[in-house]
């Protein structure tokens, strides 16, 4: 059986070049090499591929919860920043709320969902240099969707919204000032070339999330010991961690490349600064959440840093 | 034709209001694109959701157009050989061409409406300006259905009135150029 | 491979029973997508393709470029255009033919259409050139050959579908297509100059204007410069200064230039409320076809792209050990050949979705494929049997056969391979004002 794969990134991406195919790998390691999988490119724009995927048009993919307003509010709570610990211990611990929280929720109930991912830190890319928070008021900014747009908003950047494919020409046109993304992005859509610069706060300016979605009637298309052999071997935390993982080392890897002097951390007092902001979008996003959901949304939160933290220290 | 007659003058009415909005729709794009580039240099803030909005315009204009050219063969084809059928056959070609695609595109139409129904279901909303996004695809949903509807209304003229048929509906055409 | 192969040809009987191109992409997309995987699933994908391009904000690029055109083309900017060529050039042996030259190579940086740059200048051009008793053959052919630079030279409407249908920037192809454009222009006016050498008849010299007439001649034409330095210029960066800070997207420069021309032409009184109204209508259904051929292009090359054709060409390629620019030899002789009976926008969608996978990843660069890709477009313009600028020339001027006019335009024909090889065999010519 060969399953396929839809995916939206970039062709050098990493999610394309790395974590898909060690994910096909072990598909085809549990299985005894009865399932694997190819890798569609381009089938379909980013907000199309939850549709694409339930449709049957491919049988996985992955989405970005930001791209779709209104439609994954729970997914905020895992995009909010402050979490301590990079994308590995964060999707670990994201998997764990929703088998704790979100499930009941009936996020995902149409697919069969394989992982939740959320990037490392975010950061923003600049044209031109920014030494300080306050810099951020008045820039426009390209913004994701999600709990990145609110903190950019919150910090008096006017929002550009453009499809991540488009953000290379976007900057290069000039009509958007930075953008922000996570660290390997730089590398992934070619910042390097259109914005050198890059301003950080611990933690990041959020943290963007993701889904692994499998068309459900394939899933229950596959025999019962493969279905066991996935499950156990594959869905959940295990898939969660290997991609966060491998987002882990591409982040460091870029973040090495980058010289010194296009790097500006935040300043001790911006940090201060920045908590204050993430406590303002924060409060939002729970009030949105308990709306839409019925969950004691600081709870989610407080569960989601506390087991980062854990699986942080356990690495 | 006669039967047809009452059909025919609803739709070229139809025709008419939608293409008014369609030219409108150009038109606000146009200002909306001057007013966003003068506003991001004279005052470093471009409109709020301006490219939201000119999405919204561009998907009005176009999809309230594609009734129009369905009708009036405006769509880009190649008539390269024609010579090879009389002029009977010929329209009756087109006549039957005209009613299956229209009928082929009854099928997207209706897709468009379940996904219209199921972006309102999971309440999708635009990034800055939080507008349904349902009503875009109902807006879509309803130039694609129109579309196939005067597809298949040109197929039947086109084999009721044949030639003469064709010439009178081509009256108010305007098709591709590149 | 031979689903991708049925699915093609199912495509081009479908086109020859005169099925829109859309329809016949579309459909057969459809089909051949559903077969792979199931109706649901196809028509899932197809419907999403036409809602997303739908309101996909890079390509209000197209109504506002093509909106520009229809508003130069009421603003009488065509006759100031043909006065300073006329001014300039017209004393030379054959000099109406080469001002025409000119003239259309100027309005091509306004007009993103070959169509239209032939139809406005040969409403300025082929009176003139009548007057001066001009040979029928040299002013129709210096015309539809002209006229094809409309869509190489920036703006044009192929290189921004070439630019989306294969996901390349926009303004590198405008920019890459500014050399083999003014290329055009030389190796065109050569073949003028050669028309009259063989017969001097057929083009006699004018009266030399004096340095006054041009002058004034110029001052005609600075509204012209005007836009095309705003529009063009702003896309890439001459306001790039303080306070304006202003480089323009490919969308923003044609919002510009379509609002700008319309000023123009308000100021100068020549838009009524009709003239308005037939250009937003015209532009609104040119733009609805462009659309609907796109989306079956997109839709098509969907499949193209799920059965791995490219990797399969490829694969074959590789196996057979055949030299990579032998691939480009062919295509370019596929397109030569394709170029005699097609409408040039058909066979750019037809052709493109299949090409350029396999043209990438053979390494080659795809804003110079695209330009090759326009320039062999240009030149299915005036072949024949089917040369689409040729019937527009025949539809203005009706007293000249259009054998005739076929006959005129070999010079420009043949000029027109010349410049085609050459811009095949040196990518630089097209690559080298594009900053990488
Ligand atoms: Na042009
Ligand atoms: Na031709």
């Amino acid at each position: 059986e060969t399953l396929v794969i839809s995916s939206w990134a970039p062709p050098t991406h990493v999610l394309n070049a790395e974590a898909y195919p060690a994910f096909i790998k072990l598909l085809e390691e549990v299985t005894n090499g009865e399932v694997t999988a190819e890798l569609k490119l381009g089938l379909a724009p980013p907000p199309a591929q939850a549709d694409l995927v339930m449709d049957g048009a491919a049988d996985i993919t992955h989405i970005f919860h930001g791209y779709t307003p209104g439609r994954y509010p729970a997914a905020e709570l895992a995009e909010l920043p402050g979490y301590q610990g990079g994308a590995e211990a964060l999707s670990g611990a994201y998997w764990r709320a929703y088998e704790k929280y979100l499930k009941d929720t009936g996020m995902h109930q149409e697919f069969k969902l394989l992982a939740l991912v959320a990037h490392g830190p975010a950061t923003l890319f600049s044209v031109d240099k920014v030494n300080d928070l306050a810099a951020i008021r008045g820039m426009k900014v390209r913004v994701p969707g999600g709990v990145g747009s609110e903190v950019m908003a919150e910090l008096g950047a006017t929002g550009i919204q453009v499809p991540a494919n488009k953000v290379y020409e976007t900057l290069s046109a000039k009509a958007a000032d930075g953008v922000t993304l996570n660290i390997d992005a730089r590398q992934g859509f070619n910042l390097n070339e259109v914005a050198p610069y890059m301003y950080e706060v611990p933690g990041g300016f959020y943290r963007g999330s993701f889904a692994i979605l499998m068309n459900r009637a394939k899933w229950d298309s596959l025999s019962p010991e493969v279905q066991k052999a996935i499950d156990e071997k594959i869905t959940g935390e295990t898939l969660s961690r290997l991609w966060g993982k491998i987002w882990d080392e591409s982040d460091s890897r870029v973040h090495d490349e980058i010289p010194a002097d296009n790097l500006v951390s935040a300043s001790t007092t911006d940090v201060e600064a920045f908590k204050a902001i993430s406590d303002v979008v924060s409060q939002s996003v729970f009030a949105k959440v308990e709306a839409a959901t019925g969950l004691d949304a600081m709870e989610v939160r407080d569960f989601i840093a506390e087991q980062t933290v854990a699986i942080e220290s356990e690495k | 034709m006669k039967v047809l007659k009452p059909v025919l003058s609803l739709a070229g009415f139809a025709e008419t209001g939608a293409m008014l909005v369609s030219a409108l729709s150009l038109f606000a794009m146009m200002l909306l694109t001057l007013t966003d580039v003068t506003t991001r240099s004279l005052f470093s803030a471009p409109v709020y959701g301006g490219a939201e909005v000119t999405q919204i315009l561009l998907a009005t204009s176009v999809f309230l157009a594609m009734p129009s050219i369905s009708l009036r063969d405006g769509h880009v084809s190649v008539d390269l050989f024609d010579f090879l059928f009389p002029e009977r056959i010929r329209s009756l070609r087109d006549a039957v061409i005209s009613t299956g695609v229209g009928v082929a595109l009854t099928w997207p139409a209706v897709v468009l409406v379940h996904h219209a129904q199921r972006s309102m279901s999971y309440n999708e909303t635009t990034l800055f300006l939080q507008i349904p996004v349902f009503w875009i695809l109902y807006l879509i949903a309803a130039g694609v259905a129109a579309s196939a509807a005067l597809l298949i209304l040109r197929g039947l003229v086109l084999l009721i009135d044949g030639p003469d048929g064709a010439v009178a509906l081509n009256d108010g055409a305007g098709g591709a150029q590149s | 491979m031979i689903e991708a192969l049925i699915g093609f040809s199912a495509v081009l009987v479908l086109v020859f029973l005169r099925t829109p191109i859309a329809f016949a992409m579309g459909i057969v997309g459809v089909a051949g997508y559903a077969a792979e995987t199931n109706m649901t699933a196809s028509l899932s994908l197809a419907s999403r393709i036409i809602a997303d391009t739908a309101q996909d904000y890079g390509l209000t690029v197209i109504p506002l470029f093509i909106l520009m055109g229809m508003f130069v083309n009421q603003s009488g900017m065509s006759t100031e255009i043909y006065r300073v060529s006329h001014a300039t050039l017209g004393h030379l042996r054959g000099g109406l033919a080469l001002a025409t030259i000119l003239a259309c190579g100027i309005f091509a940086a306004l007009s993103g259409s070959s169509l239209a740059t032939a139809a406005t200048m040969s409403r300025v051009a082929i009176p003139e050139m009548r007057r001066h008793r001009y040979s029928d053959r040299l002013s129709t052919a210096s015309i539809a050959a002209g006229g094809t630079l409309g869509i190489l030279i920036p703006p044009s409407v192929a290189l921004i579908i070439f630019g989306i249908l294969t996901e390349t920037s926009i303004a590198s192809l405008f920019l890459a297509g500014v050399i083999p454009g003014l290329m055009g222009i030389l190796f065109y006016m050569a073949a003028v100059r050669f028309v009259v050498w063989r017969d001097p008849a057929a083009g006699p010299a004018g009266p030399r204007s004096t340095w006054g007439e041009r002058l004034r001649a110029l001052t005609g034409v600075w509204t012209v410069l005007l836009l095309f330095v705003a529009v063009i210029g702003g896309l890439y960066g001459v306001f790039d200064f303080a306070p304006l800070n202003l480089t323009f997207s490919p969308t923003e420069a044609a919002g510009i230039g379509a609002a700008g021309t319309f000023l123009i032409a308000l100021v100068r009184r020549r838009l009524t409320f009709r003239l308005l109204k037939t250009a937003l209508f015209e532009t609104a259904r040119t733009s609805a076809s462009l659309f609907a051929v796109l989306i079956g292009a997109w839709i098509f090359s969907n499949y193209i792209n799920y059965v791995g054709m490219a990797d399969q060409l490829l694969a074959m390629i590789k196996a057979a050990d055949f030299p990579a620019m032998g691939v480009i030899f062919l295509i370019v002789g596929v397109y030569l050949i394709l170029g005699c009976v097609f409408e040039s926008l058909s066979m750019m969608l037809l052709t493109v979705p299949v090409f350029y996978p396999l043209v990438a990843e053979l390494g080659f660069d795809l804003v110079w494929f695209g330009i090759v890709v326009v320039v062999v477009t240009e030149i299915s313009l005036i072949t024949p049997p089917v040369g689409m600028n040729v019937f527009v020339l025949k539809g203005i001027v009706r007293d000249v056969p259009t054998a005739e006019i076929f006959r005129g335009v070999t010079p420009f024909w043949v000029a027109d391979i010349a410049r085609l090889l050459l811009i095949v065999l040196i990518p630089g010519l097209s690559l080298m004002l594009v900053a990488r």
